[in-house]
């Protein structure tokens, strides 16, 4: 019986092969004891070099962004806020218009002789109306 | 099944049980990774606490892979950048290098064949020692290498064969394999 290389087996335990050599290692290994044997052996082999574990406690510390969670509610918050505010200052406007005080006046030139009827935002009232008769 | 991609999720939504289960699983691998490509237990641990940080804030735009691999992605990519920045440092202002017998890998590794093992993967040559780190212990796929490398498939097989051959021999030779 033909056994495998080193190399080959190696390669098989990586998982390097195309299926095709795969399967034929996989059919000649598991009929073949001593190939089956050296390959646990190879796979043991990267196990243990890729199996190293440092003897360190974790260091746990707590979630990050908590925190920073938290203060961008309250910062949600406060921009809710603030909008509101601005809508409600903006919309008063128009629910509330300035009020005009709007008085009735007469008003006489030297070119129109009579009197005609205006308003205006103007509070002088009650002007002399014989000033303007001149 | 809750996979730890679903404890990721809930991590990031503050879920404190979740976040702790993450790290209790994982915290030693990255601190293996880290540890493995600087050499440093301080730089490690700094870097591992780094590495959770960033992968509860960073945005995942696909989850294809195993959660393992894309969080010990983020310890390699850290650990490499760091590793940069040290070896630039150590030029700079010419500090003794440590001896072999005193490496800090020796203050935290369990036993002697552990210490000879990290000594034997530290002395590989860089693109050889990253492969093998993140295949052994990040536990990636060829392609998923080939992919944060920018190598192609064939090159990140023959580097990782070559690796662990390496690593076997040295093993032999000192009599801790048969």
């Amino acid at each position: 019986m033909i056994h495998f290389n080193e190399d080959l087996l190696m390669k098989y335990a990586l998982e390097l092969l195309d299926d095709n050599e795969e399967n034929k290692i996989h059919e000649h290994i598991t009929s073949c004891d001593e190939c089956m044997k050296r390959y646990e052996s190879i796979k043991g082999d990267i196990e243990l070099i890729g199996g190293i574990e440092p003897a360190v406690k974790p260091e746990m510390f707590p979630l990050p962004g908590k925190k920073l969670k938290f203060a961008r509610q309250w910062i949600k918050a406060a921009a809710i806020l603030l909008i509101g505010f601005f809508v409600g200052f903006l919309t008063a406007n128009f629910t509330h218009p300035v009020r005009v005080n709007v008085v009735k006046q007469n008003l006489i030139t030297k070119t129109i002789l009579y009197p005609i009827e205006s308003f205006s935002t103007c509070e002088k009232v009650d002007l002399d109306v014989k000033y303007y008769d001149e | 099944m809750t996979s730890d991609w679903d404890y990721f999720e809930k991590a990031r939504n503050g879920d404190e049980n979740a976040w702790n289960l993450l790290f209790n699983r994982y915290y030693k691998l990255l601190l293996n990774i880290s540890l493995l490509i600087t050499g440093s237990i301080d730089v490690a641990k700094d870097l591992t606490q780094e590495t959770f940080i960033r992968m509860v804030k960073a945005k995942v735009k696909h989850r294809e892979g195993s959660f393992k691999s894309y969080i010990s992605t983020i310890a390699y990519r850290l650990a490499l950048k760091e590793n940069g920045h040290l070896k630039r440092n150590v030029k700079l202002e010419n500090l003794n290098i440590p001896d072999e017998s005193s490496t800090p890998h020796e203050l935290v590794i369990k036993t002697e064949r552990d210490n000879y093992i990290v000594r034997i993967i530290a002395a590989l040559p860089d693109h050889q020692k990253e492969i093998l780190i993140l295949r052994l212990y990040g536990e990636q796929s060829y392609e998923e290498i080939a992919r944060l490398m920018n190598l192609p498939l064939g090159t990140v097989k023959s580097r990782i064969f070559y690796a662990v051959k390496s690593c076997r021999e040295k093993l032999l030779e000192k009599g801790i394999i048969e």
